[in-house]
């Protein structure tokens, strides 16, 4: 076995989740390289996931993410990269299917995860854009903050989420009211939940993926027949969603 | 070329203690940060900063794999290096060994490597293209290994020697990880320490390990990081240090991480070892 193949078996050996005695490798040490590994992946979602994790208890959550370990393997040096497609699995997973609004929660944790870690930009300022002549605005396009998102959400997740913080915690939460949110970064790099009006979240959406505003001011109309754009732009301005004007292409 | 660590004794700096730290500011001699943790910006980076306003950093990275038979990962080295190009660290360190293959199929591990020519050519390769990336040249720590490549025609002493040879990057050297491996793989500790070059090594960390049984009655020292210093760690630290001069030393703890007051304890430890080398020298 040259040193490429015994690497390529050394991994096969550690991240295989079927256990099998690997006569290339000492049980024990194996042990040990299989542990960190699981035990490592596993640490990272409880960290990423806490409100999964609470909505699901200690024993459950930890049966979720061992069997989520097994079918994701790892894909970056970084540790924190690991557990993005966990709400997907948490949406396919059947001893879940009953807790119909946790893949959203899993999207919701997983975009604030991101969101806290992500690149810095600066908002773009009210200004620079008054110094376009307003019958231009909707030809532009906005790059925007790497730490924003949005989620539409049918479920009330910004309840859901207030109902799991320690200043909140156990407030009331109407099941039947959907809370589309923005996701933003204040200025002490906290994420930050803002509920978003009818239409908004389409609007917001389609600027987060370049849309011109006249496209995402029709994509919010879409979505709402008395979209309010001045409002909402007034929005994406003051939550920094916004931080340049792209050039035209 | 930036200044290199001040030669006395720092910690590592963990999430409990961040927020102690910024505000008490306790006269730590330098710190040490695990470098992924304050990849791309926000708080954390923000946080980092302003650490390395008030103390000497040096950043350490356990997810570039550079012992991989494969290249390392692009976006990692961009990552680290955009990380280096904000914040003023001192030094910058990474492991010798792997986390991944050329499928981009990763182990967030410090996985051991063969000890082998064929093998050196490919990681003096990586680290070359690393140090390239970022600009700068790295320290690169022995490992603690439970397991070994039965095909090695060296020991990891001579390979690190021959990487500081062919790339011109620095050692770090985890005195606990040397002992972990005699104590499991029975290295030869002195062959080791003979082989490195002395003005390579920039850095030593000290950590405690714990020792786990298994079913076949075989027991193994795994470095945990979640103990205070050994005896027998201390002990081969002060013969390190007696045969290399005082270098900047480490104290690592990551698992069961205990207060503050702890962590300067075991630096003021090593800092009692390294005054009297310091002293003694002429």
């Amino acid at each position: 076995m040259n040193e490429t193949t015994w690497q390529h078996a050394l991994l096969d050996a550690i991240t295989t989740p079927q256990w099998q005695p690997d006569p290339r490798f000492p049980a024990g040490a194996l042990a040990v390289y299989r542990n960190n590994y699981r035990v490592g992946l596993m640490e990272m979602l409880a960290l990423v996931y806490p409100i999964c994790h609470q909505l699901l208890g200690e024993e459950f959550f930890e049966a979720l993410s061992r069997e989520y370990v097994k079918a994701t393997p790892s894909a970056s040096g970084n540790l924190h990269r690991y557990g993005g497609s966990f709400a997907d699995f948490v949406a396919a997973f059947e001893h879940t299917a009953h807790i119909a609004y946790l893949p959203d929660v899993a999207r919701l944790e997983w975009a604030l995860h991101r969101g806290y870690y992500a690149p810095d930009a600066t908002p773009l300022a009210i200004a620079t854009l008054a110094a376009i002549p307003q019958q231009h605005w909707g030809e532009l396009r906005f790059c925007c903050h790497p730490a924003c998102a949005v989620l539409d959400s049918r479920w009330p997740l910004a309840d859901i989420h207030a109902h799991h913080q320690p200043a909140t915690a156990g407030c009331a939460v109407d099941m039947a009211t959907a809370q589309p949110l923005l996701l933003w970064r204040d200025s002490d790099g906290l994420m930050q939940l803002h509920q978003l009006a009818p239409g908004q979240a389409a609007f917001c959406q389609a600027l987060l993926h370049g849309a011109t505003l006249d496209d995402a001011s029709a994509a919010g109309l879409a979505a709402y027949n008395e979209f309010d754009l001045q409002a909402a732009l007034l929005l994406v301005l003051q939550h920094g969603v916004l931080s340049a004007i792209k050039e035209p292409s | 070329m930036t200044a290199p660590l001040p030669v006395c004794a720092g910690i590592g700096l963990r999430h409990p203690h961040y927020s102690q730290v910024l505000a008490q500011q306790p006269p730590l001699g330098w710190i040490e940060l695990h470098s992924e943790n304050f990849f791309d910006g926000g708080q954390p980076l923000a946080m980092l900063q302003q650490l390395a306003a008030r103390y000497p950093l040096s950043l350490h990275g356990v997810g570039l794999g550079l012992g991989a038979a494969a290249r390392p990962d692009a976006t990692h080295l961009a990552s680290l290096r955009r990380l280096l190009d904000a914040v003023p660290a001192v030094a910058v360190s990474e492991h010798l060994s792997f986390n991944h293959d050329a499928s981009q199929r990763f182990a967030n591990d410090l996985l051991p490597i063969p000890y082998t020519r064929a093998m050196l050519d490919l990681v003096a390769a990586n680290v070359a293209e690393a140090q390239d990336a970022l600009g700068r040249p790295l320290l690169i720590e022995n490992l603690s290994s439970y397991l070994a490549y039965p095909g090695n025609d060296m020991h990891e002493g001579e390979f690190l020697a021959e990487l500081v040879t062919r790339t011109g990057c620095g050692l770090l050297l985890d005195v606990n990880n040397l002992y972990v491996n005699q104590q499991n793989l029975g290295t030869d500790v002195d062959a080791f320490l003979a082989a490195l070059p002395p003005h390579a090594i920039g850095e030593i960390h000290l950590a405690g390990y714990t020792e786990r049984s298994f079913d076949d009655g075989s027991t193994l020292l795994v470095d945990t990081h979640s103990r205070p210093v050994y005896p027998a760690v201390w002990q081969l630290y002060r013969q390190v240090i007696a045969r290399f001069g005082a270098r900047p030393t480490l104290i690592e703890w990551d698992i069961d991480i205990p207060p503050l007051d702890t962590l300067l304890a075991e630096a003021a430890t090593a800092q009692a070892i390294l005054d009297q080398y310091t002293e003694a020298a002429p």
